[in-house]
């Protein structure tokens, strides 16, 4: 726990600009557009588009980069790897807080935006507290797959093998996307738990890969 | 005196390229193995391995009595790992850097770490980004050794060092093998073993070639002998 609270409080000293710049533009937003649901929309967007700043900088590179922590540093820490990885998941959570509270606070107006259909649900359900984090995190998680992926096909030595492995990317992607819609047609809490599997088995198969280098 | 590395019978095999094949060796307790062989000979890949970065196709790994698979995460405590691959942050200061890394490892010794930072001439207050390959080793170095790990495992990083900088490397890594960590240097440059590596593992295609006549002369020839009996057992080898 101590290095988690480590690891964040890096992350926020590390990014620190970022967030002054998140302050400044919600705040400026509110003042020029006021609470309607077009200044709403705005924050919706730019709290989505902060979540994805620090995805390079969490996950640690396979290969070489000048800029960001390897891979084979952080395996290196004397933190159960499997801990580590999970401390990814939150550290990158932390940065969605902003929009995980917008989702909390005026959810009928977010989930409209994100989806029309989505917005006749019952939002006075208790399981959309619980819906939210569990999308994100599966989002996350989408994002480390194909970071995962990506770094392994790069390593391919034959532009055939690089081919097949896209197609594979991108058919796993698009397969885990159908899945995450279908389950959302679901009634909100059967949705919730089904989609909260689905994260455990991507954090799993994630987990595994991120551990080897 | 026991091994505190046993590697028996290694295989390494990836994307059906065998990378080490049936290797062996051990490694004490104050002792200096120098790991050497040619481009591609699977010096990085054996110390992936004992890191637990790769899984072994065959094969026992004993770092400390415990398997490097099963992620004695603990026993990190006394691992320093200095790779070429590791990469540190750019944006942030060496001392930033430091005082991060410190926080991790229970017997960090900031006294330690001064004197390493002053012994191979950081300047704290730079940004990494900034330094050249060589200056970010010499910081790895430091922040690495202020733990006095038992175990050093050093993965091909005096190619960017300087001859100032290998020099110290070397003295500050003899200095810690006779304190009784166990240094295990994968290295292509042989300048600076002689005198300091206490065996040999010479590698050709992932196989172990024959070492004991190599660590010979490490103890009773002298510089020249050395490098030249390194090149001819793998210039031979590759014939």
């Amino acid at each position: 726990m101590k290095a988690l609270l480590h690891f964040i409080k890096w992350d926020i000293i590390s990014f620190k600009i970022y967030w002054i710049l998140l302050a400044t533009a919600s705040i400026s937003i509110v003042l020029f557009f006021g609470t309607s649901a077009d200044s709403a929309r705005m924050l919706l967007f730019l709290f989505f588009m902060f979540g994805i700043v620090p995805t390079h900088h969490i996950t640690g590179s396979k290969l070489r980069s000048q800029h960001v922590m390897s891979r084979s540093y952080l395996l290196s820490l004397p933190i159960k790897r499997q801990t580590l990885f999970f401390y990814i998941i939150i550290r990158k959570l932390v940065f969605y807080l902003p929009l995980i509270l917008l989702f909390y606070c005026l959810p009928k107006l977010a989930v409209s935006t994100i989806s029309p259909v989505f917005a006749k649900t019952d939002f006075t359900n208790l399981s959309f507290y619980f819906l939210v984090p569990v999308l994100i995190v599966l989002f996350i998680l989408l994002g480390l797959q194909n970071k995962l992926e990506t770094e392994k096909l790069s390593a391919h030595t034959t532009t055939d093998k690089r081919f097949f492995s896209w197609i594979v990317l991108f058919s796993r992607s698009g397969l885990l996307f159908l899945c995450v819609a279908l389950v959302l047609s679901f009634p909100q809490p059967l949705a919730s738990v089904s989609l909260a599997l689905i994260a455990s088995v991507q954090a799993y198969y994630c987990s595994r890969k991120w551990v080897t280098l | 005196m026991s091994a505190i590395i046993k590697v028996k019978n290694l295989s390494f095999v990836a994307n059906g390229r065998t990378i080490l094949s049936d290797i062996s060796f051990e490694a004490n307790a104050g002792k200096w193995l120098a790991v050497l062989g040619e481009n591609g000979s699977g010096k990085t890949s054996l110390l992936d391995q004992l890191m637990g970065f790769r899984k072994p196709s065959n094969g026992n790994i004993e770092v400390m009595g415990e398997d490097p698979q099963k992620d004695p995460y603990e026993l990190r405590q006394q691992v320093a790992y200095l790779s070429e691959k590791v990469d540190l942050p750019g944006d942030c200061s060496i001392k930033e850097f430091l005082r991060f890394n410190a926080h991790f490892y229970k017997k960090h010794d900031a006294e330690l770490e001064q004197n390493l930072i002053k012994a191979l001439g950081i300047g704290i207050n730079n940004r990494i980004g900034n330094l050249s390959a060589g200056e970010i080793r010499r910081v790895q170095i430091a922040a690495s050794l202020a733990y006095k790990p038992k175990i050093i495992l050093i993965d091909e990083i005096t190619a960017v060092l300087d001859i100032v900088g290998r020099r110290k490397l070397m003295r500050l890594l003899k200095q810690a093998a006779n304190e009784g960590a166990c240094i295990v240097f994968a290295t292509n440059i042989l300048e600076g073993l002689y005198g300091n590596a206490d065996d040999v593992l010479l590698l050709s295609s992932g196989k172990v070639l024959e070492s004991r006549s190599v660590s010979l002369t490490l103890h009773s020839g002298n510089d020249t002998e050395f490098c030249n009996l390194i090149s001819d057992c793998l210039e031979k080898d590759v014939a």
